[in-house]
């Protein structure tokens, strides 16, 4: 299985709440490489969250598309999204334990997760699974005794025990301390590297992001940004309107008018004289500028 | 598998128990039902003679005159062989014998008799060992002079002599099984009726040859006894087959009692399969109720599994298979435990409770019904794992479950309330009966327990913002868990129901329990009833009279004639003083006016001597046609009264003798016209005493008078020259109206147109009233046309007062009717009182005073008998008031108590299958503590975790406790008392449905009061145990609240 690429087209998704809809993602428009490292960025309640359950078919979009290799997720069924869970795409819940069986070891957890194509011998050798994730060596030992870092890791070997084209991650390095972390990183990597596995995760910390080649930040449950290699990135969506970055938009209230100047080295976003508001050009940051 | 069931060690453990204890109900009630069909086949069994159960062919020589007892044994199938011992022939034949020569012939029996020698003591001589041989009692050898070798010639059925030759002299040793009933001795020394009375002789015993030639009218019989450990309840329908199957030779019957016994047991067993599925349904109700909550908790805590193997591609069905399978086998596991549970419970009922000889067995009903408890616990599982897993995956997938705390009735609480309403109107309207009836109690407290779970959650909810805002932080913080925790309705419904079932089966017990009693006692009349061979009335009240002081404050004499029409009334004759003190009155009626039965004031005159002396006084006129002054129309100058030639007015007296027998005697012939005054002298002839009853005029047989009337006066009676003090009118009864005369009153004048005498209606002829005289005495007034006209003493009524139960005798009214004496002689009654039952005799009685009945004396009849009550204070109890009569020479022949009594309402099927109720009662409250268990480790970790979060809030641990507590114990304690008012209307709707007796009887009536002790006392255990258990779990997770619980740990 190599990596899967992710195309999601005006996704929409509204939670019905008992007297009033939330709308935690409003129209995002996103492409992933097959074999791409991801992480989405944003703040609690941006939509992050939800656009990954999206992506393993756990919930189902409101409108919108999503495509995930050559599946076109809202139009699948429920068994159809059971066995693409079951082979194609792994998740990673937020908290180790919310992926593990608790009376299985790590060894028969990675089984459990094979099922029955393990049966078929068309799925990669459990062994090869942890030490993948370096826990052969602890494989055989009740849950209880992993510390959090290796339970983390054996969250993803059970995420990855089909060898999917997608992994999804929801905070895997959450509540870890920095050698953990580091050690999922270097995990998640090495899967990325080995496998070609497209790995789309969610994260609030920084340094991992700053580990990630490619990162989506989600405001408002909309692309908010994006960055690659380090550098930040406003995107256009597919209506045209461009999302400004949060510390450009908080100079500018709501109703200012601005116009866009072509120059040399681009456009330049101008505040409009009417509104006595002076040229903003010498204050947008690098890589604001269009 | 076994690593998933052992994780949850805990939750598997209970899971595996309560589902062995719903297979212990399923499996245990076929085994009860059993047990209670053969402990009724023993009790049956053991209850009856081995005569009683014999299998008895009897034949005649009428067709064959050569027929012989071995013959009749040849036809006898040997199939039988397996329930019955071989059998013993005996051939009989009925004779007579001259004793002794110048007496009259007395009837005897010849018997012989299979092997009887080998049960005879044989003083003298040996067995018969030709056809003249014969053996003699050693009573009658005594009696007679008989000796080995006296010639005695009965005659035979030919009515040819017979000599047969005395060649031994026995006594009969005492062996049940072999005489079975047949009794040789016992008639020597006693009078029989022969046509004159005269002396009866035992039985001779002769060779079986001896009754071959000339016995064609002897009878032949065959005894089988019955191998009563051979039977079984299976064998007693074979053997029963094998019964019907015996074709005896013509003329001759077979009789045995097992049809009539295999018919008891069917009764019994009927009744058996009514009460058991009736309690041992509703247990099963509230442990699949029970298993329901507890499988869902479980599947609850399997979310998070269930969850990951959605997230790992697992579909619905096979995430079903996962969880199905891991709690099916878990619940399977307690199959066997709870079948073996059932045969351990059973094998302690076997031996501790059902009489000895139930055998253990293992029918098919066993494994079957531990199979559908297994299917019906697999169900169970399947149906509480339906709901989780039909959730979308990412409700699964959520840290928190989704809030289940429903303000409002579900489906399922609402068809509860349906059908408990149902079953309440049905019952209270009579329009249901049968299983929906019976599982009523239990519908009705499940249905209030839901109805309270939405009341509490409701209620709790308010209450505890409330409370919180008033800053009472325990009772807020309860009353709001309480209202949001799903496990609030569980504990409330279950320990609802609970509550009910251990009141209504604990008032089941003791109600049934109260009736068998109330029954054994009016059965017994006392603690205990003695009853004597003596026919005689007054000696047995005499003897219990002079009982040392001790004894005698706890017995009582009491007389009874039952006749054998079973609608007969029987006299109960007892003392009133002592009924009161020592009997027991019928039980839910009125109390008994006992003061109605006093006796009269006036003592009895006993006429202990030889002569009977007085004055009389007598102013007599005749009347009647030809009589008297002369008639209307009829000059009188022409008149000539017709002649008598006799005195034709007697006087008398009428005296009771101490045997019962009534005595009349003449004291003195009257003229019958004029006046005059003489002497009265007449014997008594009463050589052991009589008692005066009365005086009395009576115009003599024969004579022409139509009538005498006029006036009688008696004065200074003397009894050998002694006064009896009987001269003042207020020691005798005034005579009630005038008699009835035989031609209905009137009288026969003269016709004055024709002279003729003629038939007129008027006033009744006979008449008698009793005034003082006016020289001192009595005087009898009366007009007497030849009937007995009399004045009794007022020592006894001339119609005896008494207490009727039942009916009133055939052809009377409450006013009069007629009862036996003790003397057997139809006496006349009147109802002082009527009630349902009396003791002993039931609704079929007739109490009157004893010592009225002794003044009346007589000897008991046949069908009478006298006996001795006592009560539970007399010194020794039974066997002391049997040894104290005996040492009195008072014979007892049988005696009843009221613990017997009550062991044989006992041992029934109705009793021994209402004990169900107490392990109804038990195995329930094991299961909602069970449950508060499960509710503690399902929801330990939310609580806890509470607890926690509540600590680092800042709140008190001393309120965090109180919180914990009163949120576990609050609910028990409410659903208790919901519970316990379901059980008291359970009790009142549907005790009437129960069965509480194999044998109905119209006495005494049921009485059906809930027993509030009982149960207020099982309610508080229930109350006590559970608000314990509730408590202790809520204390330790009070204890385990710490703040390490709110990080994540498995």
């Amino acid at each position: 299985m190599t990596g899967l690429p992710v195309l999601t087209a005006g996704l929409v998704h509204i939670y019905r709440a008992e007297h009033h809809d939330v709308a935690a993602l409003a129209g995002v428009d996103l492409s992933v490489q097959a074999g791409e490292m991801l992480a989405l960025l944003g703040p609690s309640g941006a939509g992050k969250s939800t656009l990954l359950t999206l992506f393993g078919g756990l919930l189902r979009p409101s409108a919108g598309r999503i495509r995930i290799g050559d599946h076109e997720l809202s139009r699948m069924s429920e068994p159809d999204l059971d066995a693409l869970r079951g082979r194609e795409v792994g998740i990673v819940l937020q908290g180790a334990s919310r992926n593990l069986i608790p009376h299985k070891t790590m060894r028969e957890n990675v089984a459990f997760a094979q099922g029955s194509r393990r049966s078929r011998g068309d799925v990669v050798p459990v062994d090869e699974v942890l030490d993948l994730v370096r826990l052969g060596e602890r494989a055989d030992l009740p849950l209880s005794s992993l510390t959090p870092g290796e339970l983390q890791r054996g969250a993803l070997a059970v995420a990855v025990s089909t060898k999917p084209g997608l992994l999804l991650g929801d905070e895997p390095t959450s509540q870890l301390d920095h050698d953990a972390r580091d050690q999922v990183l270097q995990t998640l990597a090495d899967i990325n590297a080995t496998w070609g596995t497209t790995v789309i995760v969610v994260t609030h910390d920084p340094e991992v992001a700053a580990r990630m080649p490619r990162t989506v930040t989600i405001r408002d449950g909309r692309v908010g940004a994006e960055g690659r290699e380090g550098e930040e990135f406003a995107v256009v969506s597919a209506d045209g309107s461009v999302p400004l970055p949060p510390h450009v938009l908080a100079t500018l209230t709501p109703g200012t008018l601005v116009r866009l100047v072509e120059s040399d080295a681009g456009w330049t976003l101008v505040r409009d004289e009417l509104d006595d508001i002076d040229d903003i050009d010498g204050e947008v940051p690098d890589g604001s500028a269009l | 598998m076994w690593k998933a069931i052992r994780y949850r060690g805990g939750q598997s453990l209970v899971l595996v128990l309560i589902s062995a204890l719903v297979a212990t109900c399923a499996a245990f009630a076929p085994l009860f039902s059993r047990s209670i069909d053969q402990a009724l086949l023993r009790a049956t069994l053991g209850r009856l003679e081995p005569a009683d159960l014999k299998l008895g062919v009897l034949a005649s020589r009428t067709s064959d005159p050569e027929l012989a007892a071995s013959a009749v044994e040849a036809e006898i199938p040997r199939t039988l062989d397996a329930w019955y011992e071989p059998g013993i022939a005996m051939t009989t034949a009925n004779t007579d014998v001259v004793p002794i020569k110048g007496k009259k012939p007395s009837p005897v029996r010849l018997v012989a008799r299979d092997e009887v020698c080998d049960h005879l003591t044989l003083s003298e001589g040996a067995c018969p060992g030709g056809a003249e041989d014969l053996l003699v009692s050693a009573a009658d050898a005594k009696a007679w002079g008989w000796r080995l070798g006296t010639t005695l010639v009965v005659r035979n059925s030919e009515s040819q002599p017979q000599p047969f030759v005395v060649s031994g002299i026995y006594t009969a040793k005492p062996d049940p099984d072999y005489w079975l009933r047949t009794e040789l001795q016992g008639k020597s020394g006693k009078l029989v009726d022969y046509g004159d009375l005269v002396d009866a002789v035992d039985d001779f015993v002769v060779a079986p040859e001896g009754l071959e030639r000339g016995w064609t009218g002897a009878q032949l019989s065959v005894d089988y006894r019955l191998r009563t450990s051979t039977i079984t309840l299976d064998s007693l329908a074979a053997a029963g087959r094998a019964v019907d199957a015996v074709r005896p030779p013509s003329l001759a019957t077979v009789d045995s009692p097992l049809p009539r016994i295999a018919q008891q047991v069917d009764d019994g067993k009927g009744l058996v399969r009514q009460l058991v599925p009736l309690l041992i349904a509703q247990l099963v109700a509230v442990a699949l109720a029970v298993l329901v909550l507890v499988a869902g908790a479980a599947v609850a805590q399997r979310r998070p599994e269930i969850a990951v193997a959605r997230l790992r591609g697992r579909s619905r069905d096979a995430s079903r298979r996962l969880v199905i399978a891991e709690l099916g086998l878990t619940v399977l596991l307690g199959l066997p435990l709870g079948v073996l549970l059932a045969v351990g419970l059973s094998e302690l009922v076997r031996r501790f409770v059902l009489p000895p000889g139930v055998p253990f067995e293992l029918g098919w009903q066993v494994p079957l019904a531990a199979a559908v408890a297994g299917l019906a616990s697999l169900a169970v599982v399947y149906a509480a794992a339906r709901p989780v897993l039909r959730e979308p995956i990412a409700s699964l997938l959520r840290s928190v479950p989704p809030a289940t705390t429903s303000r409002h009735l579900r489906v399922g609480d609402t068809i509860l309330v349906v059908l408990a309403a149902v079953g309440v109107l049905g019952i209270v309207t009579g329009q249901i009966t049968g299983p929906m009836a019976i599982l009523t109690p239990t519908l009705l407290a499940l249905a209030a327990g839901a109805l309270l779970g939405v009341a509490v959650v409701v209620l709790a909810t308010r209450l505890g913002r409330r409370a919180l805002g008033r800053g009472r932080l325990g009772s807020g913080l309860a009353g709001l868990a309480m209202g949001r925790r799903p496990t609030t309705r569980h504990v409330l419904l279950v320990v609802t129901a609970v509550s009910a079932l251990v009141v209504f089966a604990a008032n089941a017990v003791a109600v049934a329990d109260r009736n068998r009693e109330n029954r054994a006692k009016v059965t017994v009349g006392a603690f205990a009833a003695l009853r004597t061979g003596s026919k005689d009335p007054t000696a047995v009240a005499r003897v219990v009279d002079q009982l040392p002081a001790g004894q005698r404050e706890h017995a009582m004499p009491v007389g009874f004639v039952q006749l054998r029409d079973p609608d007969a009334t029987t006299t109960l004759a007892a003392r009133p003083d002592q009924l009161r003190r020592i009997a027991w009155a019928p039980p839910a009626q009125v109390a008994l006016d006992l003061d109605a039965l006093s006796l009269p004031d006036q003592d009895p005159v006993l006429l202990d001597g030889d002569r009977l002396t007085a004055r009389i006084a007598y102013d007599l006129s005749p009347s009647g046609f030809g009589f008297g002054p002369a008639p209307q129309g009829i000059d009188p100058k022409t008149w000539v009264p017709g002649a008598v030639d006799a005195t034709p007015l007697r006087v008398g007296i009428t005296v009771t003798t101490p045997a019962g027998d009534v005595l009349t005697r003449d004291i003195a012939t009257l003229p019958y016209a004029g006046r005059g005054t003489g002497a009265v002298d007449a014997p008594i002839l009463c050589p052991n005493g009589c008692r005066l009853q009365s005086v009395w005029v009576q115009l003599a047989q024969g004579q022409p008078l139509d009538a005498v009337s006029g006036s009688v006066d008696l004065s200074g009676f003397a009894l050998d020259g002694r006064s009896l003090g009987i001269d003042d009118p207020s020691g005798w009864l005034r005579p009630r109206g005038a008699a009835e005369s035989p031609s209905g009153g009137g009288g026969t004048v003269i016709d004055p147109a024709t002279g003729m005498p003629m038939e007129v209606e008027g006033p009744a002829a006979d008449s008698i009233s009793l005034e003082k005289a006016p020289a001192g005495g009595l005087r009898l007034t009366f007009s007497n046309t030849g009937r007995n006209a009399a004045v009794s003493r007022a020592d006894a009524p001339e119609v005896v007062p008494a207490l009727l139960s039942g009916r009133i005798p055939t052809g009377g009214t409450a006013e009069r009717f007629e009862i036996q004496s003790l003397a057997g002689r139809t006496t006349p009654a009147t109802a002082s009182q009527r009630v349902p039952a009396l003791p002993f005799v039931g609704n079929r009685g007739a109490l009157v005073n004893l010592d009225l009945m002794l003044r009346l004396g007589g000897r008991l009849p046949a069908s009478g008998s006298m006996e001795v009550w006592i009560d539970d204070a007399f010194p020794g109890g039974v066997a002391g008031a049997e040894r104290a009569l005996r040492d009195r020479g008072v014979e007892v022949l049988s005696t009843r108590s009221l613990p017997e009594s009550k062991r044989l309402l006992d041992e029934s099927a109705t009793g021994w299958g209402l004990l169900l109720g107490l392990f109804t009662a038990l195995l329930s409250l094991l299961l909602a503590a069970v449950m508060l268990v499960v509710v503690a480790m399902t929801t330990g970790r939310v609580v806890t975790r509470d607890i926690a979060a509540l600590r680092v809030a800042g709140v008190p641990g001393r309120d965090l406790r109180r919180a914990t507590v009163r949120e576990a114990v609050v609910p028990v304690g409410l659903a208790a008392v919901v519970g316990g008012a379901c059980g008291v209307a359970g009790a009142v709707l549907a005790m009437p449905l129960i069965p509480l007796f194999d044998t109905p009887a119209p006495v005494p009536a049921l009485d059906l009061a809930p027993s509030w002790l009982v149960m207020g006392a099982s309610w508080a255990v229930t109350v006590a145990v559970l608000g314990a258990v509730a408590a202790l779990l809520a204390l330790r997770a009070s204890s385990r609240g710490d703040i390490d619980r709110l990080r994540e740990a498995w």
